[in-house]
């Protein structure tokens, strides 16, 4: 396999930072039910109570707790909102439990303890306690398979961990990179299943000596994990300080030492939605920010509104956004308009209200439309959407766009109340159009496949779908920077569809992993043939 | 050895308006042996788990050497009695010595003090420390468990003893034996002893007095000897009944 090196080499930071995340939520979890329990035990208000939220909680999406705690917590990415919803995810099993367990003791016991004289808390410490250690410790394993599993879509909210393996994996059509992601969170969550199993036998049958070597094994496995994983840990405060204290580029600077680079010192933090274009983006810009000099942290598929309130809240610095997309899910502007002034207002909307400045259009459009196969079009005589009308049709995307005011609007202006809309992840459209399961796709005019598949676009004479221009933008913080302005300028209007699709196409069709194709792309745009316009 | 007394005690199930015991008075000497008779539900276990505060009158009050027990702290008076209730009820995460050592660490006594003391209690019981300190309660027979319950409740030196159905569940030979070595333990610490039973032989074999309860109240307090001669009421007759015949076939049997 050809990316396994590559997967290796993201496995020790992955790793511990998988592990690390997992532990310090089951641990806060852990004490946070002890508590609770305790509570619940004086009495019955607290134990309903606690017990419906800790339920509630589980019946909120993991994908949607996690999302939540972004804007909770300020717009803060990475650790602290995967922490603090794993930590709530993990609340239920352990405190079910633990008061089931607690519970459970025999009457007749209870009514011993209190007859020779132990107080309540003596009852509880003493007799209660060891005695549903076992249900207890049941509990703590159950969520730490939960937790250790969940932990795999964190990535979403820019924490590190294994889930980003699976999520590139399956966005970039690496099976390869999936199963090895799969792999090790399975390995760990055994492995933390059994060592969690041996601890309860040890306590069980009274080996204190065994309990303690299994729980200072489960410390230093922490230990380690923070060691592997602190440097990121630690760099999101690094680099808030270091871009607040950046200075202006000194005017004099022709006088300084030549290898003096523009961002040299500064780490910057990007990230990318889950999909390819998005992850080329950000390694796009980590090439252009390497190349003067910062350090980047890249932030993997993270969920498109995270990845927006982490940048108006400073937490990531800069990334590639589509104007369609601010005009229709930040502004929630419902009516089409042109090219430039979708552009324009986006801008001016995201300064205005977010303090967030647009460094320029990359050049290129990445809009929806509707493709087929040509030998279907040709069938049933379609060219354009309004051919469409009340056709009964299956038309496939992805759910986002079932759920955009876009395709609401598609639907009203030409008609197509007939169709059939098949919601399903972006990657597996194109199989099932050329397997015939659907007729048409609502894709993006970049995909490297339409031109792979030779598929027919549908015209959309009425201009419904707004237009999608790449954005790229910058933090309130980092707009301050100029030099960093200065440096992400090279990228705009450099890119134009050919080259966009063309890198899509690469990743999507050739199995390049993201990096190299953002790397070819970074390399014709700094060689002297100019890249053309659209 | 102490003495219990009972006076004006009234419990109700249901806040006052029926009581299921009133109108008690009862003084259990020092160093005696007082069986409480009754049927299931005649109230004979709360009138039992009242004298150390696990159940609290309606009215009256109990006091133990002189001292009313709603004055003082209950865990503090609990831990001066001792407690033995049916089928041992051991702590089965504790060993046997563990259990009997239970209310010398509640009362901080030194471990050597506290580990004497077990193997000290365990021969008191007649079970060999060196086999039995380390057992599980799981390791044990009913008539095994039951003696560890016993010295459970001896171990920080009570002098007032109660005993809640201590030989209910066990077969009629252990029942025997530990019934037998209860008298001579009884006998040699000159304990007092409050016990709940609703058997009568046992209540005549093991008794100094029986107080007899029935219909919210007492029936009849007196020695074996006075019951058997003079049984105050037809119910007291009928419970009679079952011992004098077993008696009279023993003798039967043992004639021929």
């Amino acid at each position: 396999m050809s990316g396994l090196a590559e997967n290796l080499r993201d496995l020790p930071a992955l790793l511990s930072g998988h592990l690390l995340l997992s532990l310090c939520a089951l641990a806060t979890a852990a004490a946070l039910t002890l508590i609770l329990a305790v509570a619940a035990d004086r009495s019955e208000r607290v134990k309903r109570i606690s017990l419906n939220l800790a339920g509630t909680m589980v019946t909120i999406p993991s994908l949607a707790l996690l999302a939540m705690m972004v804007p909770l917590l300020g717009g803060t990415i990475g650790f602290a909102p995967a922490y603090a919803a794993l930590t709530l995810y993990a609340v239920l099993p352990m405190l079910q439990n633990t008061i089931a367990g607690l519970d459970a003791v025999a009457p007749s016991l209870i009514e011993a303890a209190r007859g020779l004289g132990m107080s309540e808390r003596q009852i509880l410490r003493r007799v209660r306690f060891p005695l549903a250690l076992p249900v207890i410790v049941a509990g703590l394993r159950t969520a730490a398979v939960w937790t250790i599993g969940t932990t795999t879509l964190a990535t979403a909210v820019g924490a590190s961990g294994l889930g980003t393996y699976i999520f590139t994996g399956l966005q970039t059509r690496n099976h390869g990179m999936m199963l090895f992601g799969c792999f090790f969170a399975a390995a760990l969550a055994i492995s933390l299943d059994q060592t969690l199993s041996l601890l309860e036998s040890a306590l069980q049958t009274r080996r204190r000596g065994a309990a303690r070597l299994v729980t200072a094994a489960l410390g230093a496995a922490a230990l380690l994990a923070v060691a592997a994983a602190s440097p990121p840990l630690f760099n999101s405060e690094q680099k808030r300080a270091a871009a607040a204290a950046a200075p202006p580029p000194p005017a004099g600077s022709a006088a300084r030492a030549a290898p003096q680079k523009p961002l040299d010192g500064l780490t910057l933090t990007t990230g990318s939605k889950p999909f390819i274009e998005s992850y080329i983006h950000a390694e796009l810009l980590a090439l252009e920010l390497g190349n003067a000099g910062a350090t980047v942290d890249n932030r993997p598929n993270m969920g498109s509104t995270i990845l927006f309130d982490a940048l108006r809240s400073n937490t990531v610095d800069c990334y590639v956004d589509y104007s369609g997309t601010i005009w229709a899910t930040i502004m929630k502007r419902e009516e089409p308009a042109s090219r430039l002034e979708t552009l324009i207002e986006a801008a001016g909307y995201l300064l205005r209200e977010h303090g967030v400045t647009t460094v320029g259009p990359l050049g290129y459009r990445n809009d929806y439309c509707f493709a087929m196969r040509r030998g279907r079009t040709a069938a049933l005589g379609i060219r354009s959407i309004a051919d469409l009308a009340g056709r009964n049709l299956k038309i496939a995307g992805d759910p986002e766009v079932f759920g955009r005011p876009e395709w609401r609007r598609v639907r009203e202006a030409y008609g197509l109340e007939s169709l059939t809309p098949v919601g399903m992840q972006k990657i597996y459209m194109f199989e099932a159009l050329m397997n015939d399961q659907v007729d048409a796709i609502v894709a993006y005019t970049t995909d490297g496949r339409i031109a792979l598949h030779d598929l027919a676009l549908l015209d959309d004479p009425k201009q419904v779908f707004p237009p999608y221009d790449a954005m790229l933008l910058v933090s309130p913080q980092a707009a301050g920077n100029a030099a960093l302005i200065d440096v992400l300028s090279n990228l705009v209007n450099r890119i134009d569809g050919a080259l966009m699709r063309g890198a899509n196409r690469a990743v999507d069709v050739e199995g390049q992993t993201p990096e190299a194709a953002a790397a070819s792309l970074w390399n014709r745009l700094r060689s002297p043939t100019p890249a053309g316009g659209e | 050895m102490s003495e219990v007394v009972i006076s004006g005690f009234a419990k109700s199930f249901n806040g006052g308006e029926s009581f299921l015991l009133s109108g008690i008075d009862l003084t259990i000497h020092a160093g005696e042996v007082l069986v409480l008779l009754g049927s299931s539900g005649s109230g004979k276990t709360t009138l039992l788990r009242t004298i150390n505060g696990l159940s609290r009158p309606d009215e009256g009050r109990v006091t133990v050497d002189g001292e009313d027990i709603a004055a003082l702290d209950a865990t503090g008076l609990r831990r001066s009695i001792g407690y033995v209730i049916q089928g041992a009820a051991l702590f089965p995460h504790l060993t046997v010595a563990e259990n009997i050592g239970v209310v010398p660490n509640l009362l901080e006594w030194p471990p050597k003090r506290t580990a004497a003391r077990v193997d000290e209690m365990l021969r008191l019981v007649r079970l060999d420390p060196a086999d039995y300190r380390h057992r599980l309660p799981a390791e044990l027979s009913g008539g095994q468990a039951q003696r560890v319950g016993v010295a459970r409740a001896l171990a920080a030196e009570p002098r007032l003893l109660l005993m809640d159905e201590p030989f209910g569940a066990l077969d009629p030979v252990t029942r025997m034996q530990l019934q037998d070595d209860f008298e001579k333990l009884q006998r040699s610490l000159s304990l007092t002893v409050v016990m709940v039973t609703h058997d009568m032989t046992e209540a005549l074999l093991l008794a100094d007095r029986i107080a007899i309860l029935a219909d919210g109240g007492l029936a009849q307090v007196g020695t074996p000897e006075e019951i058997l001669s003079s049984p105050a009421s037809a119910y007291i007759e009928e419970l009679l009944t079952t011992p004098r015949r077993q008696a009279a076939e023993l003798k039967g049997l043992f004639a021929t």
